[in-house]
């Protein structure tokens, strides 16, 4: 056999397409280590499970948690060896969503934390963070001041006089953004870190809060909110 | 030697033979004159909307968009007459009374509008797809194009335009053996990015809210029972979407069966038990009726049972019983449901019922 015109030209046409096949770009692999900081939330103790009429509160209220969102920022954490890092946030928790209760933090090792539930004044202006993951619901009215919500904890409880009722907590203005101070953060591995919320200090102490007897939805009342803030500085302390 | 130059033209003879097969298959994959050059087409940004996301594998293109369009007012992929359009009119933001175009009321909820479903991550009134490029595959179903594939098929590959549509907006000719088992999903993925550009974003309320317009002094006043605890209608029919694409217990049923169950036919959950995803309110002037059974005709009948008609369902929202209320339910007065129903009408958009889509 021999070599006809017609094969080179088809190993010349062959050698003319691979070489047309663009280069294979190695790309370098960069390794950034993140941590992985995870929000846990319990009521008395055991672990939240959404819509069971069976916790007590401190008021000896039998209710539900059906709803339990929030907003952290201004993230300052210490290590050991005292340095610091701060994080601006902010970041949206949903205790019944998988996919939004961990936050994602530069590699550090923390043993101690703090940070708002809420918005500082600067960062509570409407639409602000309406691209972020959770944000667009959290929308505070316009005509209520707005901004957003920086706390939807929402429920049933057992009427003393019979039957149920709703509960809805519902914290938004700068002014009740609640500094949570001294969170001490468990650590699963090098870079996985746990911090919990016990809900049941939402309704006291310091301020105890009776359903039966106290509003059931906060958003339209400054006093209700101030007790709300109040309260709230205790939630991720574990005792 | 002679068996390695024999061995060597035995290499070149079966590398041409080769070259000459991809050859022919790319010329049935890529007939002549026929391009392939994907314009891609940014999702519309509205004012205080967020980003929408596309997947990866079904970018928007304008040639994917075109027969997108194409394809939703066609009939060629039934057996039956029907198109998309033939249950989503646009005079009604892209939804039809499912009695009025013969569906089965005892078997389908409602019909729900065609209207910014590209931010939407859950679909159907139980959230029972995630995904709007699968949607719908289910109209190929009996019930609504009563598709035979095969026929269906053969149309699409036979006709006059198609081929060289799908090839433009896919790089695939439909013709091609191979690529014929894909054609269901071009045809969905084609939909989906039509979908994506079908925006309403430019009601009387919209304009509000952009500050380019004022409202009617009823309207307004609808305006501040909305978006109050009075009116409560905020927390779960918030701007821009006027829906949280979450789902709710509304209380339309002490305990929910059957397809009343909502939610919790896709979860399995007891707490999702009478939830269904809260519809948005935009163009609702239009699309009666309402609820996912249809139960209510009028926007009258909505904010009666909002005022006085809800039910003590098992997992209703606590927004609805509050502050020691006896009965569940917002008790407005006749002025407040005159009001409340004026500030609805604000989100009629005349230019999506209008202008091409």
């Amino acid at each position: 056999m021999q070599y006809q015109p017609i094969h080179w030209i088809s190993v010349g046409l062959a050698w003319v397409m691979l070489s047309c096949q663009p280069e294979p770009i190695s790309t370098p692999t960069i390794t950034t280590k993140v941590g992985v900081l995870s929000f846990e939330h319990a009521f008395e103790g055991a672990l939240l499970v959404p819509a069971q009429l069976q916790y007590e509160n401190e008021a000896g209220n039998l209710t539900s948690v059906t709803r339990l969102e929030y907003v952290i920022s201004q993230l300052k954490m210490e290590d050991a060896a005292g340095q610091q890092l701060e994080l601006v946030g902010p970041w949206y928790v949903n205790a019944f969503d998988q996919k939004a209760d961990t936050i994602q933090i530069k590699d550090f090792k923390p043993v101690r934390m703090r940070f708002l539930i809420g918005l500082d004044s600067a960062q509570n202006r409407s639409n602000r963070h309406d691209d972020l993951p959770g944000f667009i619901n959290l929308a505070w009215p316009e005509i209520m001041g707005g901004g957003y919500h920086f706390l939807k904890l929402e429920g049933r409880f057992q009427r003393i006089s019979g039957g149920e009722a709703g509960y809805a907590f519902h914290l938004g203005k700068a002014q009740f953004r609640v500094p949570v101070a001294e969170v001490v953060p468990a650590a699963f591995d090098d870079s996985h870190w746990r911090i919990r919320m016990e809900v049941s200090k939402w309704f006291g102490p310091p301020v105890l809060w009776d359903l039966q007897q106290h509003a059931t939805m906060t958003m339209h009342s400054d006093s209700a909110m101030g007790v709300l803030s109040e309260n709230g500085r205790g939630v991720f302390h574990e005792e | 030697m002679e068996g390695g130059f024999f061995m060597k033209n035995k290499v070149v003879f079966w590398g041409l033979t080769l070259l000459l097969a991809l050859m022919a298959c790319r010329s049935e994959l890529t007939p002549a004159g026929w391009t392939y050059d994907p314009q891609y087409v940014s999702p519309k940004q509205p004012p205080l909307f967020p980003a929408m996301e596309q997947p990866a594998n079904n970018r928007m293109t304008e040639a994917g968009i075109a027969l997108g369009r194409s394809l939703y007012n066609n009939p060629i992929l039934s057996e039956n007459g029907r198109s998309c359009a033939s249950c989503h009119w646009q005079n009604r933001a892209f939804t039809a009374d499912r009695v009025v175009v013969g569906l089965d009321t005892a078997r389908f909820y409602e019909i729900m509008p065609h209207q910014n479903l590209g931010w939407k991550s859950l679909y159907n009134w139980i959230g029972n797809e995630r995904l709007l490029d699968s949607v719908p595959h289910a109209d190929f179903g009996p019930d609504f194009f009563n598709t035979n594939m095969s026929a269906m098929k053969a149309r699409l590959a036979s006709h006059p335009d198609y081929p060289r549509l799908f090839f433009r907006a896919f790089g695939l000719n439909i013709a091609a053996s191979e690529v014929q088992e894909q054609l269901p999903d071009l045809i969905t993925k084609a939909l989906a990015q039509y979908l994506r550009t079908m925006v309403s974003a430019n009601s009387t309320f919209d304009q509000f809210v952009r500050k380019e317009t004022g409202l009617a002094p009823d309207a307004w006043r609808g305006y501040v029972i909305f978006f109050s605890e009075k009116g409560e209608c905020f927390h779960c029919h918030g701007y821009p979407f006027m829906s949280d694409l979450q789902f709710h217990d509304i209380g339309l049923e002490e305990n929910p069966q059957g397809r009343h169950q909502g939610r919790s036919l896709v979860s399995g959950a007891e707490y999702d038990r009478g939830k269904f995803i809260t519809p948005s309110l935009r163009n609702i002037a239009l699309t009666s009726p309402y609820m996912h059974d249809g139960r209510f005709a009028t926007l009258d009948e909505v904010i009666n049972h909002y005022s006085e008609g809800i039910q003590l369902s098992p997992n209703l929202d606590p927004l609805f019983f509050k502050n020691q209320q006896l009965y569940p339910g917002l008790r407005l007065t006749g002025q407040e449901k005159a009001d409340l129903k004026a500030f609805l009408l604000t989100f009629t958009d005349s230019t999506y019922i209008s202008q091409p889509q």
